[in-house]
């Protein structure tokens, strides 16, 4: 190799960005917008070969190798397989998928999406040797058969169905975002059969905030975001008040960094027509005290400022922060003990916000919270030690 | 001539004796205790952004002089990894990496010294030198600003965000030929510079005459007080630390033959 070749080598890892063909195909751009690789990549070397866990309360499921594989993969499957698994969540050997595959969302997406979807990874993904890592969920309670019985009640395998009085701009939006993007896998609460509560936007808990391992992905409902902003945060990760650090902000480095700019728009126009119902002011107030003020200067402030407006797309604002001012502190919680990353786009490389884990202790670092939560005429509610501890 | 070692310097005065000569009373701590020794002149030859709050009488002028020198935050880590076949196998031994964390990933110079001899074969043991320098690349914004905040950051990070920057990189760039960073790297030590080296122009930014002038601003005399360091030529090495503490010594002395001030 040569040094040239290493250097630009070095500069696209660094990037860490996923490379997405400027020449997609509609296969690849659905993949994309269904951020398939999020799921399915453990190994950045074996990409949709499966093997990412995820938690469950009766222990760990593993994502499976969605290459085309003949014997680890996917490929076998036929087409019908294929629309099967996406849209009843039954796997071509006959076994009910775990939800924790959004198939109650990807039910929704057409059949030609399905296809141009199969196309692309019976065709141009490289077939992956992976062999599927069983759960470590023990018998019986491995037993798939109770899945039926879960989908029965919470599962509607119907397509999406346009609203005529809607435009088409507006279609579309609800369209990728209740499919493909499947946005409300985080974004939906969930009852207490982990089901989302609600599929679409008609129902008042869809979009509304719900917290997943330890984050807290906010209501996004309403105008809470102008179109340019929310526009702004799904493609570059920042808008001139805000960035998004944790698990949306791998999202926008692996999907919505590359969606098109009239489906962006597409989904802020659905987004922001959902109806809000009003929000309550906090019944007890964060109060700021003098030591977290100095913790503040010491900690936050050469970044953030001494006004708690940050910088323009670069270092988000503490002042008015939907982050900042969530009824669910989890979030800035969890950003405050563990730091994070901005996302890195085309345009941008991430930021990071250093972990204080090591210097706070949980009163001390509820005192800051509440500092920031009562300062810059931010309102919010008062967070705890508890919450902290919570969250380390 | 008595070295005080140990010693941090907290203030510098220009005073008026009874007799009308001038001096220089400085304080300084030692083990918790403050001490005071008085002296004709006076050399301020460390970081000179503090020059403001150790001397406080300096001019409004100089003091925003002095506190355009931000300095940038550095990191130098030093890695020993199992052995340097990865480096071997492609045909470098200096890698600049200008968007990761590290922009420079080289071998170290192979220097021999007492009883240490340098790794002469790939299949030796060898230290990685890696730089970093914390910042907001790509952020446009002011070189000053970047620093600061780079600081705030470097300040910030445990030992373990370091290591995990540092396997990470190490593996992206080298993992294509072999490289595993769970069995390869045998020990890391960080050297964490806050405020590391002094600011430097840019003369793609900076106005070369402008700071020209404020460095000529910023190292004035206070009275019998001069200022060395490297810090005070916008020049962060040891050559212009010499220059420049052997022009504050002939400051000293032209005051001196001048009669002191």
């Amino acid at each position: 190799m040569s040094r040239s070749t290493l250097a630009i080598t070095s500069l696209l890892l660094a990037l860490s960005v996923p490379a997405v063909n400027a020449q997609a195909s509609e296969g690849e751009y659905i993949a994309t917008l269904g951020d398939c690789v999020a799921c399915h990549t453990s190994n950045s070397e074996q990409p949709l070969a499966g093997g990412m866990a995820f938690p469950t309360p009766v222990g760990d499921v593993y994502s499976t190798n969605i290459s085309p594989d003949k014997t680890h993969g996917i490929g076998n499957y036929t087409l019908e397989d294929f629309i099967k698994a996406m849209r009843d969540g039954v796997a071509k050997e006959g076994h009910n998928l775990y939800p924790a595959m959004p198939y109650t969302s990807y039910a929704k997406m057409r059949d030609e999406d399905l296809e141009a979807l199969y196309r692309y990874l019976m065709d141009e993904v490289e077939p992956q040797a992976v062999a599927n890592r069983p759960t470590d969920i023990i018998w019986p309670l491995s037993m798939r058969w109770p899945l039926a019985v879960w989908k029965w009640f919470y599962h509607d395998d119907s397509q999406f169905e346009p609203d005529n009085k809607q435009s088409d701009e507006w279609n579309r939006g609800a369209y990728l975002v209740q499919g493909a993007a499947h946005c409300g896998t985080c974004h939906t609460p969930r009852g207490f059969a982990m089901q989302e509560l609600a599929l679409d936007g008609a129902n008042g808990n869809y979009l509304k905030g719900a917290e997943l391992d330890g984050w807290y992905a906010g209501d996004i409902r309403g105008d809470l975001y102008s179109q340019e902003e929310m526009v702004a945060l799904l493609k570059t990760g920042r808008s001139d008040k805000e960035a998004v650090l944790g698990p949306m902000a791998d999202v926008i480095t692996h999907s919505s960094q590359h969606f098109r700019e009239d489906d962006l728009n597409s989904i802020v126009t659905y987004v922001r027509s959902l109806s809000t119902t009003p929000v309550s002011a906090p019944t007890q107030l964060a109060q700021a005290s003098e030591s977290a003020k100095t913790d503040y200067k010491m900690y936050c402030g050469t970044c953030h400022g001494s006004d708690g407006v940050g910088r323009d797309h670069i270092i988000p604002a503490l002042a008015g922060n939907s982050t900042v001012l969530a009824d669910n502190p989890a979030s800035l919680v969890n950003i405050l003990l563990h730091g994070g990353q901005t996302a890195t786009t085309k345009a941008h490389i991430g930021y990071n916000m250093p972990a204080y884990d090591w210097k706070f202790n949980d009163q001390q670092a509820a005192d800051l919270l509440n500092y920031i939560r009562a300062s810059w005429g931010n309102q919010g509610a008062p967070v705890s030690a508890q919450n902290v501890k919570d969250q380390r | 001539m008595r070295l005080r070692l140990s010693s941090t310097g907290l203030h510098a005065q220009n005073i008026t004796l009874e007799d009308g000569s001038a001096a220089v009373d400085v304080a300084y701590i030692n083990q918790q205790q403050v001490h005071r020794v008085r002296a004709k002149q006076a050399v301020m030859a460390g970081y000179n952004m503090m020059i403001p709050y150790m001397v406080p009488e300096v001019s409004e002028a100089q003091k925003e002089a002095l506190l355009q020198n931000v300095k940038a935050p550095l990191v130098y880590s030093n890695v020993v990894i199992r052995n340097w076949q990865t480096f071997m196998k492609l045909g470098v031994h200096n890698i600049y990496c200008p968007t990761a964390p590290y922009c420079m990933v080289k071998l170290d110079f192979p220097v021999n010294m007492g009883g240490y001899e340098h790794p002469d074969s790939p299949d030796k043991p060898v230290v990685l030198h890696m730089v970093y320098v914390p910042n907001l690349a790509g952020s446009a914004l002011p070189s000053r600003e970047q620093s600061r905040k780079g600081r705030s950051m470097l300040l910030g990070m445990s030992f373990a965000e370091h290591e995990k920057i540092i396997r990470e990189q190490l593996q992206d760039m080298l993992g294509g030929v072999g490289f595993n960073h769970e069995e390869d790297i045998i020990a890391i030590t960080l050297n964490r510079w806050s405020h590391g080296y002094s600011y430097s122009v840019n003369t793609l930014f900076d106005d070369e005459d402008e700071a020209e002038a404020i460095i000529t601003t910023a190292r004035q005399p206070i009275g019998n007080i001069t200022i060395a360091n490297s810090d005070s030529d916008w020049s962060p090495y040891a050559h212009s630390a010499i220059e420049q503490g052997i022009r504050a010594v002939d400051e000293l002395i032209a005051m001196q033959a001048g009669g002191a001030q």
